[in-house]
């Protein structure tokens, strides 16, 4: 029997195919890069946020996002800053959207948000002064030292992760720990 | 006084990781307060490092790259179901043109159907042609087909008649219809307007083998395709069907 069918014009099996064969191979590349460049992620996002659960969260979508527009990415080697950026982008949002939030929480009840007992165990005297000072730094200046301690990067790698020249980097880096240092003198 | 001087240089000094400059260096070779200054510089920088280092390699938890896995999946899954649900678009278009097309017509354009139809000859619909159309490809509009059965619907539900034919088979009189369920209208005016706009090509496949890559395939060539409904459905049907309302003509190639 014969029947009459309707065929889009280059054949759509053929198409699909290809589409399908086309995810499975982005699909791989980035779970190269998953299995890699994930901590940074997740370190970034906690260095802004300083919390675990927002930071998983903001480095979970940061993750899906670069999947969604892996595509976009012209020069794959740049994978690295282009996730920082996404994630510090992110983390930046949440942070604010927390901060306006808690000031509409504080508004309502007045009581100042306490660190919890495990919390303060954690930390020692030393490291809840450096993570409160850490927190008055601007974003930029957070990033910077955040990144530079982390992983054994050099001053070109974060330059190169933050699209910025290297002098830049280390003035922020220079200012940063200045600030850092009279908090806690 | 001269210590004094010194201090911010030595604190930048510290902060910056940087050797001392000469003359720094001799003045805290020299002098045994800046010296002890300096230490303890250079001592509180390293606290920092040391702390903000801890801070950047906190431990990622090990549910995050599981749950990122899940999520590419399920998005995944989701992108390769979205080209059969994506045209909603193209079925509200649709939608809206049958609901145009079944409101009142004027007198006018229902005399001029039924002029423009009443030349059209005997037709015929059925949901299977019996014969074999790869043999002439290209000539299916002057296929007949089985006669339609008596079996009609009426009202929303009643199937729609997709008619396709060439102006010399209307002058003929042949023209092939096939039946279309009613719950796939919508369907079939998406693909009668993707056919309208070129991105469609009608072609003749034998059904009883599954598509293969590089199969040969007939391509049909349709000048007019119509959307009408069958012939007497409703009080006001034509003796060629009520028109739909879209009627699509579009020359393909």
């Amino acid at each position: 029997m014969q029947e009459l069918v309707l065929i889009q014009p280059g054949g759509s099996a053929e198409r699909d195919w290809a589409k399908q064969a086309e995810v499975a191979a982005t699909r791989r590349e980035f779970e190269e890069r998953l299995a890699e460049c994930g901590p940074l992620a997740y370190r970034v996002a906690r260095g802004v946020l300083r919390n675990d659960a927002d930071a998983e969260d903001v480095a979970q979508e940061a993750l899906l996002r670069a999947y969604r527009r892996f595509d976009h990415l012209r020069d794959r080697n740049c994978f690295r800053s282009w996730l920082v950026r996404i994630t510090f982008r992110l983390a930046l949002d949440r942070a604010r959207s927390a901060r306006r939030r808690e000031q509409r929480e504080t508004l309502w009840s007045q009581a100042p948000p306490q660190a919890s007992t495990e919390d303060l165990a954690a930390c020692s005297e030393f490291q809840s002064r450096l993570e409160r000072a850490m927190e008055d730094l601007s974003p930029k200046l957070r990033l910077v030292v955040l990144l530079a301690a982390m992983e054994g990067h050099t001053v070109e790698e974060v330059a190169a992760m933050l699209g910025v020249p290297p002098g830049t980097v280390k003035s922020r880096l220079f200012f940063a720990r200045k600030r850092l240092a009279e908090k806690l003198r | 006084m001269s210590c004094e001087r010194y201090r911010e240089a030595l604190i930048d000094a510290a902060a910056s990781g940087d050797a001392l400059p000469l003359a720094l260096r001799a003045h805290v070779e020299a002098c045994a307060s800046c010296q002890v200054a300096f230490e303890r510089e250079r001592s509180l920088f390293a606290g920092i490092d040391g702390g903000v280092r801890a801070a950047a390699s906190a431990p990622m938890p090990a549910s995050l790259l599981s749950a990122v896995r899940v999520r590419i999946s399920q998005k995944d899954a989701s992108a390769a179901r979205r080209p059969a649900s994506a045209h909603w678009a193209y079925y509200a278009a649709a939608a809206g043109a049958v609901v145009i097309a079944l409101s009142p017509l004027p007198r006018w354009s229902r005399n001029a159907i039924n002029t423009a139809h009443s030349d059209a000859g005997a037709s015929v619909a059925s949901t299977e042609r019996k014969q074999d159309l790869s043999a002439q490809p290209g000539l299916t509009a002057e296929r007949s087909v089985a006669p339609v059965e008596s079996r009609v619907g009426r009202g929303r539900n009643s199937p729609t008649v997709m008619g396709t034919s060439t102006p010399s088979d209307r002058m003929k009189g042949n023209r092939v219809k096939v039946l279309v369920p009613p719950d796939q209208e919508l369907l079939l005016a998406h693909y009668v307007r993707a056919l309208h706009g070129g991105s469609l090509r009608l072609a003749a496949g034998d059904s009883s083998k599954p598509p293969t890559l590089g199969s040969p395939i007939d391509v049909i060539e349709v000048s007019r395709v119509e959307l009408l409904p069958l012939p007497d459905w409703g009080p006001d049907s034509t003796s060629d069907g009520k028109r739909l309302g879209d009627t699509v003509n579009g020359a393909l190639k």
